[in-house]
């Protein structure tokens, strides 16, 4: 939105979070919280907008065969604490020999997104950086990849200065990197981001002020809003953990801006004092179906898994279970990425692709060469007992329980089967259900890694199951190739035993090479319409992300990804 | 009786260090849920789980042997460097400084007027057995007790922070310590606890003085014409003083400590317990043995300033030959 | 000496409210003591004495107690009537206690020294060095050898013996006119008893009071006392001067406690039956269950009142058999109920020609 006059810039802007970061210094951490924190005061190389569009922060990109990248670097750009000018040298230092250093002694969590497989060797190597000039320099692939800068490895990455990291690189000193206070208080920020770090009291708050040095403001091709970013003097974040003070404390106005859980929405939506704002969300919730030796064989045909499809009303779960906050989903990609393709995609569960008939009548016939058959209402095996799967779902999240029961009875009520939700904690459903590998002494044809360890016949968790809804997959939205390692027989990911009908990971190899962007959306139109179609999970819903902001809070909006532009945000 | 301190203390050293050892044992054989998680969303997103469990042995530092580790942490605690706090980013001293104050201040009114309250009614209680006011104080003192803290904290907030309005929802840190805004963040947070504590302290304290007020020493103090307030202050509340002290000087002691994780985390107050809890849940064992060596320091100091305390306040007990 | 006694007691009742119903503990006395004289109660385990001595100074605790009726006149104030704080300037003031426990009474925290000075300085105002000086003298004269040193001893650091010295130095700390003295050796072993009770007399001359002795030792009795009161269930059965009741004792219960002495009567030791139930006691003689000699007279009604033996007003019997149209010889026997003068269990070993005019001569 394009405001006609400048908001003025005034207040501070407070914010509530359930956890508090745990560290400043980016090169040790993985979770969102201190990843939050950090961007306010790092901009990065660049932002993506929510129609999939590149935004130049600290650096643009050129690529003529998407092989090669030239990233070139503002020229405005200054470090803070005395380390002068960002250069390209800053980053070529930064990515050989912290990020790409073997051993990884820093222990930086994205390291492996530095390397990838040379199709010459066949081994995973460094990928190749050089820098051709003081503010620019170039990434060259082993092989052609135009989704490249919308990964997490170069979208809004950041940097440290040469100054810093050559104190630690010689000795590989990971505690030193780990302590350095200048890193761990941001000293180094400079005007590279909209505010500058002001006090960090753990479990507390974390205060930034407004940074009058932000680079943004003196570049001329950004739109006017940016001209006088950011309009909040002071931004703070408070970490509330318990639920009811948060929501508490979004509702008395002392917080501007707090997650709220779906069931609570509706209140929220009737105070004069709060806005309630709904946004997309690209993670999808299904059921998974184990088909290795432990969980339901019958579960490994196709057209069992397209009839159990008819059994469960997607819709209620949006309505009920998500309170309306949420989209029914079909298959791997939400309804409004570019990826999906109305036309490919084979719909189930809602409509009159859902029902008691249709779903028995489809079973009936998908198990008709095996022990199992319908006596009256129930689906009995060979011995007459009626077929009794367990689903398991977080012991932690309420939701899923109720998502569970609700699964079971439609189950029972459509397709005769007694399923038995089970809670379970997150950590041993890892450990115990996700991990999956070979007895001892049996020698599996091959392996992919702790999740898939080796044939599905050969190969399971420690514990039996035999659906489960617990973790929420991520269909990358902007970068769909990533799911590939789902939805082929020696994915990484497959814990579940899938073997795909159709070439499925063929079709995103081929869309990951082209650099035509409408090829490009045909091959993953057809290749997430397969998925679709194969059901190797039963895609349920998408629930949308529910934010309740202060009234007089401005400047967002409810699309995917709204955050974005978040430096543009002002008190009305 | 020096001699009975000093061996006390030696011993409180050797099971301090016993302690941090079993406790840095039990941390080392857990296994920790963050590595897997890791290695899931690596896997997830068409990377490599290995890179992931790689580079979070590195950050932990779990790429050394176990003894190796040991040594390092026992030697640490010796030398009092404490070590870095890897789910908190800053040094153990740090992290514990700055987390000690969050709790003093509402530990130190928690133990006083508990400590106060629960004596005076308690007392009150045993020397006015059966009245209307005995039933009371034992119906309010066990309420407290039974209704559980963290419920209790956030109906109290419910209503007369979000309803009434009269207390702020969050506690905020930035408030001057010694000011009319701390104390009025601290009325509920301080009101949950006392509640919950003083009904020991009352029965107790209310039981102890019962058996003085029964005493024959009792009656021959009215005999020679003291007042109901001498009575109870000098002949019955001086001799239960030393049956009482046994959770008094604990509880004293712990005016520091008497820290409280569920009333943190439902006020939302940066204080030792969830610091403590958090160091536990993220396995961040430099942090966790910092505050065991604090609480467990605390204890056994307690229990030592209790039992020099009995010998100066019952002249029969005396250490002299132990 | 003057006429009118010190302390006087008329028909003092002392209840206590139980779960078990009213407990009539005192339950309708009477007697008087003298000034510079020493009353005895004395009776069984149950019998009233100790809360009698207990209510003169409402000592008793209430609730559960109460007394409800009654005089209780000393030195010309009914101490039932007044207020809680002049009673408290007179317990420890001019009436003592002393109790039958050493062990116990003495509060263990404090040294001996502190708590006299307590009860020196509850009542004077005396500052710490002359209160010191005067509890050590106090110390001394009850006979604690080195009181000096012993001052800052605490009290279980003294013996029995030593124990109800510093308990008796306690209670004189103030020159109290009367001392109420329950059952003060009973828990001392028999050489000690003697000292104390003669180191009592020794301090009784000293300090011209008054005593109060509770006891149920008939031995006691004869060795100190000048008078005599006989208690039953929370009734007074005979009350007169010790030798009146001792050469002539006119009550059944009296001749029977007597008749346990060792070397009297036909050395049963003994009286058959037991106390009757506090909250639900025999209507007319609370003895009659027991007593030998009960007649129809005896089980209805009320208590027989004190009526004079032999016309004597002060030794009196609450019998039906000395009331006008009763025959006090079913009691006493043919004899008068004399008890041979030269026998000396009877008297204690005092010589009978000791001088009557109330004031032991010793």
């Amino acid at each position: 939105m394009e405001a006609t006059t400048m908001p003025d810039v005034q207040g501070q802007y407070v914010s509530a979070s359930s956890v508090d970061a745990q560290s400043l210094n980016w090169l040790t951490i993985a979770d969102s919280t201190s990843g939050s924190y950090i961007t306010a005061t790092l901009d990065g190389t660049w932002a993506v907008k929510p129609n999939r569009e590149i935004f130049p922060l600290w650096a643009d990109y050129e690529t003529d065969d998407g092989r090669v990248y030239e990233i070139q670097l503002r020229e405005n750009l200054e470090w803070g604490a005395g380390y002068g000018q960002m250069t390209a040298e800053d980053w070529v230092y930064m990515i050989k020999n912290v990020f790409q250093a073997q051993p990884n002694w820093s222990g930086y969590p994205n390291s492996g997104d530095w390397f990838r497989v040379n199709p010459e060797s066949g081994e995973r190597e460094p990928i190749p950086v050089e820098q051709t000039g003081t503010r620019t320099f170039e990434i060259r692939l082993f092989e052609v990849d135009p989704a490249f800068p919308f990964k997490p490895v170069l979208w809004r990455q950041q940097c440290i200065p040469k100054g810093i990291l050559e104190k630690y690189v010689p000795n590989k000193d990971t505690e030193g990197l780990k302590q350095d206070e200048e890193l761990n208080t941001l000293a180094y920020t400079g005007n590279l981001g909209p505010y500058t770090y002001e006090t960090w009291e753990r479990s507390a708050r974390y205060t930034i002020t407004r940074n009058e040095d932000y680079y943004l403001t003196e570049v001329d091709a950004v739109p006017e809003r940016f001209r006088n970013a950011p309009y909040f003097s002071q931004s703070t974040t408070r970490v509330i953990k318990e639920e009811s003070t948060r929501l508490g404390a979004l509702e008395s106005g002392e917080v501007d801006a707090a997650g709220i859980p779906p069931d609570k929405a509706t209140r929220f939506e009737n105070l004069s004092n709060v806005d309630v704002n709904v946004t997309p969300q690209p993670f999808v919730r299904n059921i998974v179906y184990n088909m290795r030796a432990n969980g339901w064989t019958p579960f490994r045909s196709k057209t069992v898994r397209q009839a159990l499809a008819f059994a469960v009303d997607k819709e209620t779960i949006v309505e009920n279970i998500l309170r309306g906050y949420g989209q029914v989903a079909q298959t791997m990609q939400p309804r409004w990425s570019d990826w999906y393709d109305d036309s490919r995609v084979t719909e189930f569960g809602v409509g009159d692709r859902y029902g008691p008939e249709k779903t028995r009548s489809r079973l009936e016939s998908a198990l008709s060469d095996t022990e199992y058959a319908y006596d009256g209402d129930r689906l009995v095996n060979g011995a007459g007992e009626q077929v009794t799967l367990s689903i398991y779902y977080d012991s932690g999240q309420p939701t899923e329980g109720t998502m569970a029961e609700f699964i079971a009875r439609e189950f029972d009520e459509n397709a005769g089967i007694a399923v038995q939700p089970q809670a379970v904690s997150s950590s041993t459903f890892q450990s115990n259900y996700v991990q999956t590998s070979a007895p001892d002494g049996a020698d599996p044809e091959w392996t992919a890694g702790t999740f898939n360890g080796g044939p599905r016949d050969v190969a399971t968790s420690a514990e039996p199951w035999d659906m489960s809804v617990n973790l929420q997959f991520n269909t990358y939205p902007f970068t769909p190739a990533s799911s590939k390692g789902f939805f082929e027989q020696r994915g990484g990911i497959n814990y579940y035993g899938y073997y795909p009908d159709e070439d499925i990971g063929a079709l995103y190899e081929e869309a990951t090479a082209t650099t035509d962007e409408s090829r490009r959306r045909e091959l993953f139109g057809e290749a997430f319409g397969l998925i679709s179609e194969e059901q190797p999970f039963s895609f349920l819903a998408m629930p949308s992300s529910v934010t309740g902001y202060a009234t007089d809070v401005q400047g967002y909006d409810q699309k995917f990804n709204a955050g974005w532009d978040s430096q543009t945000w002002y008190f009305r | 009786m020096r001699w009975y301190v000093v061996r006390r203390v030696a011993w409180a050293v050797v099971a301090t260090f016993l302690i941090l050892s079993i406790t840095w044992g039990l941390l080392a054989i857990t296994p920790n849920p963050a590595a897997e998680q890791m290695q899931f969303q690596a896997a997830a997103s068409g990377g490599s789980a290995e890179a992931a469990e790689e580079a979070f042995e590195a950050r932990r530092g779990l790429d050394r042997s176990p003894w190796d580790r040991y040594r390092e942490y026992m030697i640490n605690m010796a030398t009092l460097n404490w070590g870095w706090s890897q789910s908190r980013s800053q040094s153990v001293t740090d992290a514990i400084a700055s987390a000690l104050p969050y709790t003093a201040i509402y530990s130190i009114p928690t133990t006083i007027l508990s400590i106060l309250l629960g004596l005076s009614i308690g007392l009150y209680s045993a020397t006015h057995q059966y009245t209307k006011t005995d039933y009371a104080a034992t119906f309010f003192a066990f309420f407290g007790y039974a209704i559980p803290n963290f419920w209790f904290g956030i109906i109290l907030l419910l209503v007369f922070g979000v309803q009434l309005g009269w207390f702020p929802v969050v506690f905020d840190s930035d408030v001057p310590i010694f000011g009319l805004g701390m104390v009025q963040q601290l009325v509920l947070p301080v009101v949950v606890l006392v509640t919950g504590t003083i009904a020991g302290i009352m029965r107790y304290s209310r039981a102890e003085a019962l058996e003085y007020v029964e005493a024959e020493f009792v009656k021959t103090a009215r005999a020679k014409g003291a007042d109901g307030y001498r009575i109870l202050t000098r002949h019955i509340l001086r001799p239960a003083a030393v049956p009482l002290m046994t959770i008094l000087v604990g509880d004293i002691l712990g005016i520091f400590l008497a820290a409280s994780y569920l009333v943190e985390v439902v006020f939302g107050i940066p204080g030792l317990g969830q610091l403590s809890y958090n160091a536990i849940i993220a396995q961040d064992t430099s942090l966790v043995l910092g505050t065991t060596l604090i609480f467990t320091f605390v204890s056994v100091v307690g229990n030592l300033i209790q039992d020099v305390a009995y010998t100066i306040l019952d002249p029969r007990i005396d250490y002299g030959d132990r | 000496m003057s006429d009118d006694p010190l302390l006087s007691i008329r028909d003092l009742r002392t209840v206590f409210h139980t779960d078990e119903g009213l407990v009539r503990a005192v339950d309708g006395v009477s007697f008087d003591v003298g000034r510079g004289e020493t009353v005895c109660i004395v009776g069984e385990s149950g019998s009233g004495k100790t809360v009698t001595g207990e209510s003169i100074t409402r000592l008793i605790r209430s609730p559960p107690g109460e007394i409800p009726d009654g005089e209780v006149v000393f030195d010309g104030q009914d101490l039932t009537t007044l207020s809680d704080d002049a009673l408290r300037d007179l317990r420890g003031g001019r009436i003592a206690h002393v109790f039958q426990n050493p062990q116990g009474a003495l509060n263990p925290v404090y040294t001996v020294g502190w708590q006299i000075v307590e009860a020196i300085q509850l009542h004077d105002d005396a500052d710490q060095p002359t209160a010191r000086r005067r509890a050590i003298d106090l110390l001394d004269r009850v006979g604690i050898p080195e009181a000096t040193r012993r001052f800052d001893d605490y009290p279980h650091e003294f013996s029995g013996g030593m124990k109800q010295r510093v308990s008796l130095a306690m209670s004189l700390a103030t020159n109290p006119d009367l001392l109420i003295a329950d059952e003060p050796t009973t828990a001392l072993d028999v050489t000690i008893q003697n000292q104390i009770l003669t180191l009592l007399d020794e301090l009784q001359s000293e300090f011209e009071m008054s005593i109060l002795l509770i006891t149920h030792d008939l031995g006691v009795v004869a060795e100190v006392a000048d008078r005599v009161v006989v208690m039953y269930a929370g009734k007074v059965m005979e009350r007169g001067d010790v030798f009146d009741v001792f050469e002539r004792p006119s009550h059944p219960y009296t001749r029977a406690l007597l008749d346990c002495l060792p070397g009297r009567g036909d050395g049963t030791g003994s009286i058959g039956g037991h106390l009757p139930p506090p909250t639900d006691p025999p209507a007319g003689c609370r003895f009659h269950p027991r007593c030998p000699h009960a007649v129809d007279a005896c089980r209805e009604g009320e208590q027989p009142p004190a009526t004079p033996v032999d016309g004597d007003e002060d030794h009196v019997v609450s019998c039906v058999h000395y009331e006008p149209g009763g025959d006090p010889s079913v009691v006493r026997g043919e004899n008068g109920g004399t008890v041979p003068a030269d026998d000396p269990a009877a008297d204690g070993g005092r010589s009978p020609d000791v001088a009557d005019d109330g004031r032991p001569d010793r």
